[in-house]
């Protein structure tokens, strides 16, 4: 009875926790299981044939290590990462600031900008493959009519990541766009007011009132830019399957084809595991350097 | 084999039955400016440019292991492996379109229906396709002919699909039923007068078929698949359970060769694909 009437107690004063419980605990019982199954699933060698998979300890964390081909996609997956987020933040941004104005037609031009985002990856990836095609794809020919004869983008190994990168900056430059967009909008006319009267020019605005007031926003979208980046695969799988040889193949799309090409799930669910551990303290180091609150703290 | 005969006779060649005779046709036949003489599957893959490129690594002379399946050492660094792997890059580096390195089975479709190659040697399931006038626009010129051979003999590609029944199945009974009735000559006679590609040697035989199938190169095409279906044989590529990533292993040291632009590093490529290759052996312990 005494027991059961401090329960109550504290239950009603904690009763945000109480009403949070349920979905908290399932959310974290399906998290924690996928987690653990995925650690204890990293150090095993399941060979398909075998329903069961065997005990190996390290053996696959070791093979990782010295594996050339893990550390060259971790690279190329990094080296992606830099320049897909550098490239739809600044383009989201530059055009987010060219089209933040009260024109008539404006409203059009923005639902144009906006058009990318709005088709699904693997289709982009396949009409770009065409648009990329040195026969009969418009890109070389359009080249071809000013008189440059264009690449073999993605079949060459000298261009194919960078014909892959566009694209997902392409994709995903409206995103920027849109979240910077409202950005600039959250920033109260008074403080362009005081900026004008103290003299500022266009330039100077730009970089000592609008960014700084913008920093929130920025920090957030290059987060969430990064963490997608860091799934990179659709575009991959789609347009390249990773070639011309490993020229494309980035980590998430490796790890894909070690586990459901090769079927060697033990080394796979390793693999993920480390890119896990590297992103997850990437991000927070990330976090913290930038002293900015993502999180309601 | 694929062949524009409009191109063929325009340019007065002769259809090549070895490797040589084949490099002499593309030379000859070759239009930087339009079609190019040959297009074949240059994108990574067990199932994909090894797929083709292996008519050429066996007709060369060359093996995927020392005594398949007794010994299993690697030998896809050989000379004969090099001597292939520099045909097939030369052949699409000089003769083939520019983005050839990362042509899938359905780009070297799309190539031969608008045009883009004259030669192609690939599935014969092609066929229909690009003889269907409603999307090709090269419908009705194609000639049809066995794969040229070389030191290692003539060995046309060849794969199938296979059905399987589970071992955890509770209708394994039922199951055997459905396949032995899927797999009847009548029930393959009716599926391949639909699809084209029948698996039944009595469909390949059948005058209903024949007859079905004599838009597609005038009845030569229905005479050569049987002569290539006689002459493939099943160990084409090995069948065990870890040649996907074998055969991956192959085709990305292919496919780097073909789109690095000239065939200097086939030597180095596949000592690197051997080397994973026996890595990947040792660690399943096929070799020790």
């Amino acid at each position: 009875m005494k027991l059961w009437k401090a329960v109550g107690k504290w239950a009603e004063k904690k009763y945000i926790f109480c009403f949070l419980a349920p979905a908290m605990i399932i959310l974290t019982a399906f998290a924690a299981y996928i987690t653990i199954s995925l650690i204890y699933l990293s150090l095993c060698n399941w060979n398909v044939t075998n329903p069961s998979p065997v005990f190996t300890g390290l053996t696959n964390y070791v093979n990782i290590v010295k594996d050339p081909s893990f550390w060259k996609s971790l690279g190329r997956t990094f080296l992606y990462l830099i320049c897909t987020v550098t490239g739809e933040v600044v383009l989201g941004f530059f055009v987010a600031y060219v089209f933040d104005k009260q024109i008539s037609g404006m409203r059009f031009l923005r639902t144009l900008v906006l058009i990318p985002m709005a088709i699904t990856p693997v289709v982009a990836g396949m009409f770009w493959k065409v648009m990329y095609n040195t026969s009969y794809g418009p890109v070389n020919y359009f080249l071809s009519l000013i008189g440059i004869k264009g690449p073999a983008w993605i079949a060459s190994d000298k261009t194919a990541f960078w014909s892959v990168l566009i694209v997902n900056i392409w994709q995903w430059m409206p995103f920027s766009f849109l979240t910077i967009t409202a950005g600039l909008h959250s920033i109260s006319r008074d403080v362009y007011e005081a900026a004008q009267i103290d003299g500022a020019g266009k330039m100077k605005t730009l970089f000592y009132v609008t960014i700084p007031m913008m920093k929130q926003v920025l920090i957030t979208l290059v987060l969430l830019r990064a963490i997608e980046a860091m799934k990179a695969y659709d575009l991959v799988y789609v347009m390249t399957s990773g070639g011309p040889g490993e020229a494309t193949q980035l980590l998430p799309f490796y790890i894909y084809t070690k586990g459901f090409t090769w079927f060697d799930f033990g080394y796979a669910a390793a693999m993920s595991l480390i890119l896990l551990v590297i992103a997850n303290n990437l991000f927070k180091f990330f976090i913290n350097k930038s002293g900015v609150n993502v999180f309601y703290e | 084999m694929f062949f524009r005969k409009d191109i063929f006779e325009d340019k007065g060649v002769e259809v090549p039955t070895t490797f040589e005779e084949l490099w002499d046709v593309c030379e000859k036949i070759d239009d930087p400016n339009g079609t190019r003489a040959i297009g074949l599957r240059g994108l990574r893959g067990s199932g994909m440019n090894i797929y083709t490129w292996t008519q050429f690594f066996r007709g060369f002379g060359g093996a995927f292991f020392q005594d398949f399946p007794n010994d299993m050492t690697p030998t896809i660094n050989s000379p004969e492996a090099v001597k292939a792997v520099e045909f097939y890059a030369g052949l699409l580096q000089n003769f083939g379109p520019s983005d050839v390195a990362g042509y899938t089975n359905l780009d070297i479709q799309n190539a031969q229906m608008s045009g883009a190659i004259a030669i192609t040697l690939d599935a014969n399931v092609f066929g229909a396709i690009v003889e269907d006038a409603n999307t090709s626009s090269t419908a009705g010129k194609w000639g049809y002919a066995m794969v040229p051979s070389g030191e290692g003999g003539q060995w046309p590609s060849i794969y199938s699909h296979i059905m399987c029944i589970n071992n955890y199945s509770d209708a394994k009974e039922a199951a055997w039923l459905f396949i032995e009735w899927a797999t009847s000559p009548e029930i393959t006679l009716k599926r391949g007068l639909e699809t084209g590609v029948p698996a039944r040697k009595s469909t390949w035989e059948s005058e209903e078929f024949i007859e079905k199938m004599r838009y597609i190169g005038d009845g030569t095409y229905t005479q050569v698949c049987m002569e290539a279906l006689e002459k493939a044989d099943a160990s084409y590529r090995p069948v065990f359970e870890n040649w996907n990533e074998m055969g991956d292993y192959i085709g990305i040291a292919l496919q780097d060769v073909i789109s690095s632009g000239s065939t200097d590093g086939a030597q180095k490529a596949l000592d690197n694909a051997q080397a994973q290759i026996e890595n990947m052996l040792k660690t399943k312990g096929y070799i020790n």
